[in-house]
C-alpha cells in the first residue's frame, strides 16, 4: 500500500490528463463512427454507421482541400520562420553588441501575444486599398502591381500569411538558437579567424552543424504550429479568397482547423471527430517518416 | 555598424503594427487610415464605445477569471505531480512519464474535438469549468519543474524526515520555496496560454456573457468590418495584461522558453 502513497500527488494531474486528454481520444474514436439522431439528445441518440463518415470526408473536395492548404501553409512557413530566427541570432551573437537585451526583448515581444490578435492587427496594416502598406506602395508608384490585395489575391495571401506568422513566431526559434550559439566555445572562432574564414563560411562550417539539433527542434515545433493552424487564417483571411480547382470552387485558405472548428460549433460531432483521427493518423504518419532526419 | 543598421530595421519591423494599432485605436474613426504616424489628435472615443456598447469590462474580467484559475490550478498540479516523480518511487513511474510526454508531440488542435466532446456531455458549454478545466494538465510545465525539482538535493529531505516532517511539510516548507523561481515562470507562461487560448474560448462560449476578450474581439471584429478604431482599442486591451506582465517578469517568460528548448 506503501508503494502507491505518492500518487495522491499526481492525482489531480492524472485526473485531468485521463479525463481530458486520455479518454477524449477513444471516446471520439467512438463517435466518429456514429451518427447523431437527435441533435437535443445528442449522446443517447447516437447510431453506429460503420465508416460512413470517412467515406464522406474522402469524398468531399473541400476537406481534401483543407488537408492540402495545411500543407501549404506548412511548406512554405516552416523554413521562413528558421531562417528569420537564424538570421536575427546570428545578428544578436556578437559579445561585443551593445544594447542586446534591448533588441532581443523587442524580437521576442511578437511571440507571447496571441495569434488572433496579432492577425486583426495585420488586417489594418495589409488593409486594402487604403491600409499603411499599399499607401507605401502607391507613394512608390508600385501599387500597379498589387492589383488585388495582399490578402485577397490568390497567389499571395499564402505567402502573406506565412512570412507575418513567421516574423511573429521568430522570437521563440531567436531564443533558441541564441542560447545554442552562446554555448559554443569562443576559442573553435578564434581558431577559424585565424585560419582566415569569413564570417559566412563560419556560420556555414562551425555555427550551423552544432545548433543542427536546435534547428529540428524549432522546424518541428513549426510544423505543430503549422498543422494547428487557426487563428492566423480565422483573423486575416476568413478563409478567402475564393479560387477554381478541377471546376470546383473551393476556399483557398480554408484549412484544416477552419474545418475542424467549423464542423463542432455547428455541433457536428461525428464528422468533426472522423476528421480530426484522419488528420491524426496524417500526423503520425508524418512524424515517424521523418524521424530519422530528427534523430542526431 | 551595418549590424546595427540591420538590427535597428527589424526592431522597426517588429515593433510598428503595435504602435500603429495603439496610434489606431486612439484616434477618430474618420482619421483610421491617415498616414501620419505621429501622435496627434488623441481621443478616447473607441474605448468608451468598446465598454458602454460592447461590455468589454465583462470579457476582460472573464480572461482575468480564466487565466489566474487556468495558471494557478495547472501550476499546482504540475507542481505535486512533478514532485512525485522526481523524489518518489511508485508503480508504473515511467510508463506515465512517457504517455505524458508524449503528449506534447501531437499538435494541440488533435485534441480539441476530442476535449469537447468531453465538455459537450458534460453540459459545460459557456461555463467556467469548460473554459478552464480541461487545459490544466500543463504537460510542458509538469517537465520543467520535474527536472528542476531533481537537483534539489536529497539530504535536505531526508534531514527534514529524520527531524520528523512530514511529506507535506516537506514539499510546503523546502521543495516550494526552493523552486519558486521555476514555479513562477510556469504560472507566467500558463497563465499566457490561457489567456492567449482563443480557439477553444471561441468554441466553448456561444453566450456573450461568457466571452472573453479575444472572442469579444472576434465578434467585434465581424460587426465592424471596415471601422478599425474600434477593432484596435479591443486588441490594444488584449496585448495589455501580457505586455505588462512581459516587461515585469521578462527574465522569466525568456528563462522558461529557453530551458523549455533545450530541454528536449
Amino acid at each position: 500500500m506503501k508503494r502507491f502513497f505518492p500518487f495522491i500527488f499526481i492525482i489531480p494531474f492524472l485526473i485531468i490528463f485521463i479525463l481530458f486528454l486520455f479518454l477524449p481520444l477513444f471516446f471520439s474514436l467512438y463517435i466518429s463512427f456514429c451518427k447523431i439522431e437527435n441533435y437535443y439528445n445528442i449522446f443517447e441518440s447516437l447510431k453506429f454507421v460503420g465508416l460512413n463518415n470517412f467515406l464522406k470526408l474522402l469524398k468531399d473536395p473541400e476537406i481534401i482541400w483543407s488537408i492540402i492548404a495545411s500543407f501549404i501553409y506548412g511548406i512554405l512557413y516552416v523554413p521562413l520562420l528558421v531562417i528569420i530566427s537564424l538570421f536575427l541570432a546570428n545578428l544578436l551573437n556578437n559579445p561585443l553588441l551593445k544594447l542586446k537585451r534591448f533588441f532581443r526583448t523587442i524580437y521576442f515581444f511578437p511571440f507571447l501575444l496571441d495569434t488572433f490578435v496579432v492577425g486583426i492587427v495585420l488586417t489594418l496594416i495589409f488593409a486594402f486599398p487604403y491600409g499603411f502598406i499599399y499607401k507605401i506602395l502607391s507613394y512608390l508608384k508600385l501599387s500597379n502591381f498589387f492589383k488585388r490585395g495582399f490578402l485577397q489575391d490568390p497567389y499571395l495571401v499564402f505567402l502573406t500569411v506565412s512570412i507575418s506568422m513567421a516574423i511573429k513566431n521568430s522570437g521563440f526559434g531567436m531564443l533558441l538558437f541564441l542560447a545554442g550559439m552562446q554555448s559554443i566555445p569562443e576559442s573553435i572562432y578564434e581558431a577559424a579567424r585565424i585560419d582566415g574564414a569569413n564570417s559566412i563560411q563560419i556560420f556555414k562550417k562551425i555555427t550551423f552543424p552544432l545548433i543542427k539539433p536546435i534547428v529540428y527542434f524549432v522546424a518541428f515545433f513549426g510544423f505543430i504550429g503549422a498543422f494547428s493552424a487557426f487563428s492566423e487564417f480565422y483573423s486575416m483571411t476568413g478563409g478567402g479568397p475564393q479560387i477554381n480547382i478541377l471546376n470546383y470552387t473551393l476556399s483557398e485558405t480554408s484549412v484544416s482547423g477552419l474545418v475542424l472548428y467549423r464542423f463542432a460549433s455547428q455541433l457536428k460531432l461525428p464528422e468533426a471527430a472522423s476528421f480530426s483521427f484522419v488528420l491524426f493518423i496524417l500526423f503520425l504518419i508524418i512524424y515517424f517518416s521523418t524521424k530519422k532526419y530528427r534523430e542526431v | 555598424m551595418r549590424r546595427y543598421i540591420l538590427l535597428f530595421l527589424f526592431s522597426i519591423l517588429y515593433i510598428f503594427p503595435f504602435y500603429y494599432m495603439i496610434l489606431v485605436a486612439l484616434r477618430p474613426e474618420v482619421l483610421s487610415f491617415s498616414m501620419n504616424i505621429l501622435p496627434k489628435n488623441l481621443t478616447l472615443e473607441n474605448f468608451e464605445r468598446i465598454f458602454k456598447y460592447h461590455s468589454f469590462g465583462r470579457y476582460f474580467l472573464n480572461s482575468l477569471i480564466v487565466s489566474f484559475s487556468g495558471a494557478f490550478f495547472s501550476t499546482l498540479f504540475a507542481f505535486l505531480c512533478a514532485y512525485a516523480f522526481a523524489k518518489e518511487d511508485f508503480p508504473l513511474k515511467n510508463f506515465l512519464y512517457n504517455i505524458f510526454v508524449s503528449t506534447l508531440l501531437v499538435p494541440g488542435i488533435l485534441f480539441m474535438i476530442p476535449q469537447f466532446l468531453i465538455v459537450v456531455y458534460l453540459g459545460w458549454l459557456n461555463t467556467f469549468w469548460g473554459l478552464v478545466v480541461p487545459h490544466l494538465a500543463n504537460v510542458f510545465g509538469f517537465i520543467f519543474l520535474t527536472e528542476y525539482i531533481k537537483k534539489i538535493p536529497d539530504d535536505l529531505i531526508h534531514s527534514a524526515l529524520i527531524d520528523g516532517a512530514s511529506k507535506f511539510l516537506i514539499i510546503f516548507k523546502i521543495i516550494f520555496p526552493l523552486s519558486l523561481p521555476m514555479l513562477l515562470t510556469i504560472f507566467l507562461l500558463s497563465f499566457q496560454f490561457h489567456w492567449n487560448n482563443f480557439l477553444w474560448q471561441l468554441l466553448v462560449t456561444t453566450k456573450s456573457n461568457m466571452f472573453t476578450i479575444p472572442v469579444g474581439l472576434a465578434s467585434l471584429s465581424s460587426m465592424y468590418q471596415e471601422y478599425y478604431g474600434a477593432k484596435m482599442s479591443g486588441a490594444t486591451l488584449s496585448i495589455l495584461p501580457i505586455v505588462i506582465l512581459f516587461l515585469i517578469f521578462q527574465r522569466y517568460f525568456i528563462q522558461g522558453i529557453i530551458r523549455g528548448g533545450l530541454k528536449f
